[in-house]
């Protein structure tokens, strides 16, 4: 039987790890030794394209061949800030494209260590990711060759990792993951036999260490800006200071201060920056940071003395000032997983081997309860008062519904001879449909003309890994 | 289940000039007690940065606003509070050196051009206790005059002292044109146009008639506020020809052309009579005319000038199978004069169209083009078949 393996597909970084049918879990590494891939890809002029560390050197020296940070934009047709899409050599590649890079190179790491191909995985996606960056990511791993059995959470695969999935005290977990690129916050119900349920999430898909070395980057820029040195005009230039900026971001995590030499169009200069001033820089998105935790508590109708453990995950955790805000919400000190880098690639190997039914049925990893999960965001459809013509976003699955999640909801034409409706379904949980997101539209016929007020049916069906079904019938379901 | 939220979390919008009273509401207070005002600021924000996140890019873009404009509020309705008035925002007294008025002037200036309300408040305080200084009143008034009119501030004690700051700059130097203008914007920021026009009849006089742009675009905001439209007009036009040669004429067509365009927005949309009609062509030449050479005005104003130029042209409503009959019929004789007995002038077919509820072809050839929507920032269902 194929292995399954589990792989946590992040902004900035890769991991991919096997459980063998044991419940031993081992992260895989390449030919480098290195455990962690970069998720970074690089398109030489000549030769075959370069996948992780090597590809990230070349970021410096040329930029415009080089993809990174495209998870963000899985799902859209870019992930380039200015919406320009991504095109070396004449060919345009999507987000899904470069993961799928990714993902085959993941892959290989595996094949190489096994001896055997690799086939079949479970990939993680950050919890607040919505329907369509979902289907992004399995449109990935086939792209890669590989059968994606099941879409996971990171938060809940972290949790798994860390050993919350095994008996103990029983109570509410929140989990705080604060990656490359992606934030996530998600609260689960653990019983003391280990089962867990995921009962609220909450996060922000443009907020993470990236956004963090941006800030050092406009820092940087203003200081070499006053000592006469541009680092702005040459890609090289701009992309070196990026990767100063992360360096001195994680140096800050552990030492008062650190610096780098600045180098651009100009005599080079140096460049300290104090954690005090990291966490000055930080300010506003240390607030978005509280509001979200805060909010998900809130809309889950918690508060921080309901929890009993906060768990920190993800590289950015790192940094100081967001343990001391956890502290500040939760009142306790916050616990990290045991490897901030590679637990979630971990947790997804565990439930990869449990989806699979690898695991020796003696063993205690395969008598744990699957973890159950809740919808990220809730679904509805556009719906027209009859009266003012006014559209809203009529919601029929709520965010927080457990998953699988199967509502049934009826509505009435609004136009008296009508032959056909309209089906958009939308994503979100407000009426307001600016501040929902069309995910799909389609067209139901009656094959006639029907009276006004007659009785339509839509039903919306979400699947354990978050794949949305949705069926409209005319008085019952047919279609 | 999510919470239900009060509704006042979901208002996203306040108007210009908002008295404190209603940035309070803005908050949720009433009917919350004035002591929640934290929280509530926190519950709100919470809600629409959640928005951020979530929506098409337009939904998302504009949630970002109004998160914007919830932290500016949070911060002028708690910045520079003496204490035992309230709680607030604090501030260290910064190391100000200063020994003349001009370096107060210019240190004053630095920190409101850089938007720290903060410290010019707290320096500006600090030279008007500091003994042997004299005309710094004129500094504070300025300061809290031009705080309010940029939403910086917004405490009612604020505006007390600034008012009695501005009266003592007006007492000792009341040829300076500064002071008038700091009295009349905190009058307005008072929500008081009638005392700010007779403050600006008052400065003419002391003025000898030589007022400046800032004075006339005030004159705009007072009777703008008073619903006196022709005045109106006419100081905007003075504000802008007043200030041409001034280096700041560009933020005083901008804001004349806002004042303009909001209200003609507010007040004359949907045109519903031929005076409507030509009060709205009216304002709108004016408005493009203050707004001329500034982009972003330009940008304000463009819609309306669009719409003015055609909301009076004539539309066919009648039939169109009738009207190619008798054409035909006729030989194409009877076609203008049909044409005119059964066409209307497109604000009416607009309006009517609306009154009536129902949506007719004309209708749509009307109301359709986007720079119509936009003009009355409505959004109109005219897609058959949509649903």
């Amino acid at each position: 039987m194929d292995r399954i393996f589990g792989i946590d597909l992040g902004t900035t970084n890769s991991v991919i790890a096997y459980t063998d049918p044991n419940g031993t879990t081992e992260v895989i590494a390449g030919r480098d030794g290195g455990r962690i891939v970069p998720s970074v890809v690089y398109f030489p002029k000549d030769g075959d394209l370069v996948v992780g560390s090597l590809a990230r050197d070349h970021a410096i020296t040329e930029p415009e061949r080089v993809a990174r940070l495209f998870k963000r934009g899985m799902g859209s047709h870019t992930f380039l800030p200015d919406e320009k899409s991504f095109t070396v050599d004449g060919k345009t590649w999507a987000p899904e494209e470069l993961s799928a890079l990714v993902l085959r190179k993941l892959a290989q790491m595996a094949e190489d260590q096994y001896g055997e191909p690799a086939r079949r995985a479970v990939i993680t996606v950050p919890a607040y990711f919505g329907e369509v960056e979902r289907a992004a990511t399995r449109a990935a791993g086939e792209i890669a060759g590989l059968e994606v059995l099941r879409i996971v959470n990171e938060p809940t695969a972290a949790a798994v990792a860390h050993g919350l999935d095994h008996p103990g005290e029983a109570g509410r977990i929140l989990v705080f993951d604060l990656g490359g690129g992606t934030f996530d916050v998600t609260v689960m119900d653990v019983s003391a036999e280990g089962a867990m349920q995921v009962v609220a999430t909450g996060g922000d898909r443009e907020l993470g260490g990236m956004d963090f070395d941006e800030l050092v980057v406009g820092k940087m820029t203003s200081t070499a800006r006053e000592g006469g040195l541009d680092i702005e005009t040459e890609p090289w230039a701009r992309q070196q200071a990026y990767l100063q900026a992360e360096d001195i971001k994680k140096e800050l995590s552990f030492a008062e201060i650190a610096g780098r030499s600045l180098t651009g169009s100009g005599r080079p200069l140096r460049f300290d920056l104090s954690r005090g001033e990291f966490e000055s820089l930080l300010a506003n998105k240390l607030r978005e940071v509280e509001d979200t935790t805060v909010y998900t508590l809130e809309n889950a109708d918690l508060r921080p003395p309901d929890l009993r453990m906060v768990l920190m995950v993800g590289g950015s955790s790192r940094i100081p000032a967001f343990q001391r805000l956890l502290k500040k919400i939760y009142g306790n000190e916050p616990t990290f997983t045991r490897n901030l880098d590679e637990d979630v690639a971990r947790g997804a190997a565990i439930l990869a081997a449990k989806e699979g039914g690898q695991l020796d049925p003696r063993s205690r990893l395969a008598r744990m309860p699957k973890p159950g999960d809740v919808l990220s965001h809730g679904l509805g459809i556009t719906v027209v008062d009859p009266e003012t013509r006014h559209r809203s976003n009529s919601v029929i699955v709520r965010v927080n519904d457990k998953i699988p999640a199967d509502r049934t909801e009826g509505y009435e034409t609004v136009d008296e001879g009508q032959t056909m409706v309209e089906i958009r379904l939308n994503q979100g949980d407000d009426e307001d449909l600016d501040y929902v997101r069309e995910v799909a539209k389609g067209v139901g016929k009656f094959g006639r003309a029907v009276p006004l007020g007659y009785p339509i049916t839509v039903q919306i069906q979400v699947t354990p890994d978050g794949t949305v079904d949705l069926f409209a019938a005319m008085r019952r379901r047919t279609t | 289940m999510p919470p239900v939220r009060e509704p006042w979390v979901s208002i996203s919008s306040l108007p210009k000039g908002a008295s404190y009273e209603e940035m309070l509401s803005f908050f949720g207070i009433p009917p919350h007690d004035p002591e929640q005002l934290d929280d509530n600021i926190g519950s709100k924000r919470r809600s629409w940065h959640a928005k951020t996140n979530s929506g098409n890019p337009e939904g998302r873009r504009k949630a970002k606003d109004v998160e914007t404009l919830i932290q500016r509020l949070a911060q002028a309705l708690k910045r520079g509070v003496l204490d035992g008035e309230g709680g607030g925002a604090s501030a260290e007294i910064p190391e100000a050196v200063f020994e003349t008025l001009e370096e107060l002037w210019r240190i004053i200036s630095e920190y409101v051009f850089a938007d720290d309300y903060d410290q010019a408040l707290l320096v500006a305080r600090e030279a008007l206790n500091r003994p042997g200084m004299s005309h710094v009143a004129a500094v504070l008034a300025w300061v809290i005059s031009t705080g309010f009119s940029n939403r910086a501030f917004a405490h009612p004690s604020l505006l007390t002292e600034g008012m009695q700051a501005a009266e003592t700059a007006i007492g000792e130097q009341p040829g300076e044109a500064r002071n008038w203008e700091s009295r009349v914007g905190l009058l307005i920021a008072s929500s008081r146009p009638q005392d700010a026009v007779d403050a600006l009849t008052q400065a003419e006089k002391t003025l000898n008639g030589h007022m400046t742009g800032m004075l006339h675009l005030m004159r705009t905001r007072a009777t703008i506020g008073l619903g006196r439209p022709e005045e109106a007009m006419l100081s905007a036009v003075r504000a802008v020809h007043t200030a041409r040669n001034d280096p700041d004429v560009n933020a005083i067509r901008s804001e004349a052309t806002e004042l303009l365009v909001t209200w003609l927005a507010a007040n004359l949309l949907p045109i519903k009579s031929p005076a409507d009609l030509n009060r709205y062509v009216e304002m709108v030449d004016v408005a493009a005319w203050c707004s001329y050479g500034v982009p972003e005005a330009e940008d304000k104003v463009r819609v309306h000038r669009m719409w003015a130029a055609n909301a009076g042209q004539r539309v066919f409503t009648g039939s169109w199978k009738l009207r190619s009959f008798l054409a035909v019929c006729t030989g194409f004789i009877s076609l203008p004069i049909h044409n005119y007995v059964r066409s209307s002038p497109a604000w009416r077919v607009f309006s009517e169209g609306l009154g009536k509820e129902e949506i007719t072809e004309s209708f749509v050839i009307v109301a359709s083009p986007q720079y119509v929507q936009d003009a009355h920032n409505v959004k109109l269902s005219v897609g058959f078949g949509d649903i």
